[in-house]
């Protein structure tokens, strides 16, 4: 498969391979908003759950979406607003994680309505995405998919290492995939997307898997974003001509597969997530593996000033802010990103050879030592200016747009011809705006403009009606 | 360091809000975001940043541009670095002026305006001629399109094409013969007007009448011409500099040189007449000065990568051609600026082009 663009960031604080156990909190808190949409709570304050019982359900256009608890233990509803709260808080009684009384399933004995419901209700669901609703796959009413892309490569500084959770998982990984042709058409097949087919995992995984599932392995460069759903689905059909444009096609990561693998094969709810944790800010970036709902702050304890240190849910491209006071790892979290905050302003900064900063371009001294940025924090690094079209931001751009055009297009409201331009072909991967030496906010720019097209498309639409 | 910061603390009063100087915030600013890194903080994602800015940028071009400074001196003079500072006095006041009527901070980009200005001058000029030519470049060629990223041409060569045209018998007469050995010419030719030994004979001039220089001159610089644009050498070390570190597109000097080089040797066996020979005209005058240090000012050049390739051809090709059929001996400033003419449409083409792809993607 093919790609266009693309740069991962030179940064310090890369996790090691391997991963730890963090030790299991007694008090574990799930926030009841999950991809966009809040979840009700079916259970009430003081009641006893099981690991895998529902704590709160929504229902979307999916289909009843379930949130299963990651623990045995007692729910505790500490809001004021006792009936629509925003998050539950859990006291751990049994540590220990059985099967329990959920069922087991043969891949080859178990109905797609019957697959889809099990998957609703252990909160697997969310993790599949589809090239159709550019989101999670809506359960009755989509054709089923063509092919469905597992994705084993997670490139963007830093999160979750497909290889470690590859080493770490394997045969539920493995399990996870025999289930997945129930899900397609006939003669739907399983693309595996990892950086190395020859490794010896993969090659254990062919031979694990012949039989049961019609599957290819593809061997991709590892530059971020290929993790992007939108980015393996057109490079799929890039390289598979036999697939049209209008046939669906699945996207699913490797710890939902994982995840999926266990709760169908051996009732085993989903209970916990491979995070990465890096960045500068962290004195011994590594792998954990931790239960969801631990608190963001028992990832810090070896961060020696805390305050000094923006976290980032996800990567440092796509994170977003957290407030390690009240957040908790969550179902589809696989990294916290420790970004430095702004430190004390340099003296003539951009006069410095710059061994400790790197860039997109080759301008600084570490392009020669080889030296990671250490230097990055939350500081914008320059000042605002306007577009100088030097053009890295067409270069990056793993979508083959033009951004620089498109923000001259914004920038003088023309929504339309930005649309023209490509501007609903953005995948939001950041990269642009990471790039930009005038440190225009692009990323901000576009997903606005895409918003008010949605909005207006919606708005004729219910005219029309 | 700390008395630096010191007194920009102490003076920030004066300069914001109801301040004595409220109105000259911009200066403050400058001199602050001058030494000091910047201030912001993201607001957006993603939260951590590349390290370029663009007062990096800017500082890498001059960088680059100081081998062909230090050449300048050494061949015509220390006269090259007043010419220098009356370009950046006048171009830094105009800067000045207006961000202050616009209230928006005052860019790097005037840093690079101010250093490149009298390097594609002839080293002869008068001082108050380059002061003239600096305010109307920047006045005309940038702060009437809204400053910095908006500008269509490149303001040193609108400033040179005014004094071209206003001046025409200055701006053809007054080259410096070169200097050589040990010290070269540091301290002749202090005169604030004209220096008395101007010559009228550049190398392009020279060939028409039908005398080649050598190309060993050439290529070191001893030649007469405009004061940073004769040393081939010293165009090249810095030229390699920038397309080292990514200031410069690669593209637009491919471009510029390929296609130059291309229809140098057609010319060259089609009409040996008119057409010099291909290592002569590459060496001579601002071809490859023009080729790394102003056509590829990303600004005034296409936004598109393949408009790029578009750019540099148009320009190598108006260069040659000029050269070769029309009056003019040089045609360097001509072809860019007819390339910043040309950049919008070659940019309409590309998007128009490249817009066709979109609508069958996902």
């Amino acid at each position: 498969m093919k790609f266009h663009g693309g740069y991962i960031p030179k940064v310090a604080g890369r996790p090691v391979s391997g991963v730890e156990k963090l030790r299991l909190p007694g008090v574990l808190s799930i926030s009841l908003l999950r991809h966009g949409t809040w979840y009700a709570a079916v259970v009430q304050d003081g009641q006893r759950v099981q690991c895998g019982d529902a704590l709160a359900e929504a229902s979307t256009a999916s289909g009843t979406l379930a949130l299963p608890s990651p623990v045995t233990g007692i729910v505790r509803i500490t809001e004021r607003n006792g009936k629509n709260p925003e998050r539950l808080v859990l006291e751990v009684t049994d540590p220990i994680v059985r099967p329990g009384n959920a069922e087991r399933f043969e891949p080859q004995r178990l109905t797609v309505d019957a697959m889809q419901r099990q998957l609703a209700k252990g909160g697997i669901w969310p993790f599949f995405w589809s090239s159709r609703s550019h989101g999670i796959p809506t359960m009755t009413a989509e054709e089923p998919p063509r092919a469905i892309i597992v994705n084993c490569i997670l490139t963007e500084p830093f999160r979750a290492r497909g290889k470690v959770v590859l080493r770490q998982e394997r045969d539920r990984i493995i399990e996870g995939i025999r289930f997945l042709p129930r899900l397609m058409q006939d003669y739907g097949r399983v693309e595996i997307i990892l950086a190395d087919a020859r490794d010896r995992v993969p090659q254990a995984m062919y031979r694990l898997l012949a039989g049961d599932a019609w599957v290819r392995f593809h061997a991709v460069p590892l530059t971020y974003p290929i993790e992007n759903p939108r980015i393996l689905a057109n490079a799929l059909r890039r390289f598979d001509r036999s697939l049209s444009m209008d046939d669906p096609l699945w996207v699913i990561d490797i710890q939902g597969v994982a995840a999926l693998g266990s709760w169908l094969g051996e009732g085993i709810p989903l209970h916990r997530r491979t995070v990465a944790v890096g960045g500068p800010g962290h004195p011994s970036p590594k792998h954990l593996s931790v239960r969801i709902g631990t608190p963001v702050k028992s990832l810090m304890h070896e961060i020696p000033a805390p305050e000094r240190v923006q976290v980032l849910r996800g990567g440092l491209l796509n994170g977003t802010p957290v407030d390690p006071k009240i957040d908790t790892v969550q179902y589809d979290d696989d990294a916290f990103f420790f970004l430095p905050k702004a430190p004390e302003r340099e003296f003539l900064a951009f006069l410095r050879p710059g061994f400790d900063r790197t860039s997109f371009s080759p301008c600084f001294a570490s392009r020669i030592t080889g030296a990671s940025d250490t230097h990055i924090s939350t500081s914008l690094r320059g000042e605002h200016r306007p577009c100088i079209a030097c053009g890295r931001c067409e270069e990056v751009c793993p979508a083959r747009l033009m951004p620089q055009i498109l923000h001259r297009l914004l920038y003088r409201g023309a929504i339309d011809e930005a649309q023209a331009a490509g501007l609903p072909g953005c995948v939001e991967c950041g990269l642009c705006t990471y790039v930009c030496p005038s440190k225009i906010d692009l990323q901000k720019q576009f997903t606005d403009a895409k918003a008010e097209i949605l909005r207006e498309q919606s708005e004729s639409e219910a005219r029309a009606l | 360091m700390k008395l630096i910061a010191r007194m920009l603390e102490n003076a920030r009063p004066r300069f914001e809000g109801s301040g004595k100087f409220a109105a000259f915030h911009p200066v403050y600013q400058a001199a602050d975001n001058f030494f000091f890194a910047a201030r912001d903080e993201t607001a957006y994602a993603p939260f951590g940043r590349d390290a370029l800015d663009v007062k990096r940028y800017m500082s890498l071009v001059i960088v680059a541009l100081f081998p062909c400074f230090a050449a300048g001196v050494y061949f015509f003079g220390l006269r090259v670095l007043f010419m220098m500072l009356v370009a950046y006095a006048a171009g830094g006041a105009v800067e000045v002026l207006f961000s202050t009527i616009r209230k928006e901070e005052i860019n790097e980009g005037f840093l690079v305006t101010g250093f490149i200005f009298p390097l594609i001058l002839p080293p002869g000029l008068p001082l108050w001629m380059v002061a003239a030519g600096m305010i109307f470049g920047v006045l005309v060629g940038k702060e009437v399109f809204g400053g910095l990223g908006r500008n269509l041409f490149n303001p040193a060569l609108i400033g040179r094409c005014f004094l071209a045209l206003s001046y025409p018998g200055a701006m053809t007469k007054t080259w410096l013969p070169p200097a050589g050995g040990f010290g070269g010419n540091i301290f002749a030719n202090l005169s604030l007007f004209t220096p008395q030994n101007v010559t009228s004979a550049t190398p392009l001039v020279m060939a028409k009448s039908g005398h080649l220089s050598s190309l060993h001159q050439l290529f070191v610089g001893r030649v007469a011409g405009s004061a940073g644009e004769t040393s081939a050498v010293a165009i090249l070390v810095g030229g390699a500099f920038l397309l080292l570190v990514g200031v410069a597109n690669w593209r637009t000097v491919a471009g510029v040189l390929i296609s130059f080089v291309g229809l140098n040797v057609l010319l060259r066996s089609a009409a040996p007449a008119h057409a010099m020979p291909v290592l002569f005209n590459l060496l001579s005058g601002g071809l490859l000065f023009g080729a790394f240090f102003m056509a590829t000012d990303p600004v005034t050049s296409p936004v598109t990568q393949w408009g790029k390739w578009a750019y540099g051809i148009l320009i190598g090709v108006a260069t040659i051609l000029i050269r070769t059929f029309s009056v003019y001996v040089e045609g360097v400033m001509f072809a860019i600026l007819l390339g910043n003419i040309a950049a919008p449409l070659i940019d309409q083409t590309v998007i128009r082009h490249r817009s066709r792809g979109y609508r069958s993607d996902v």
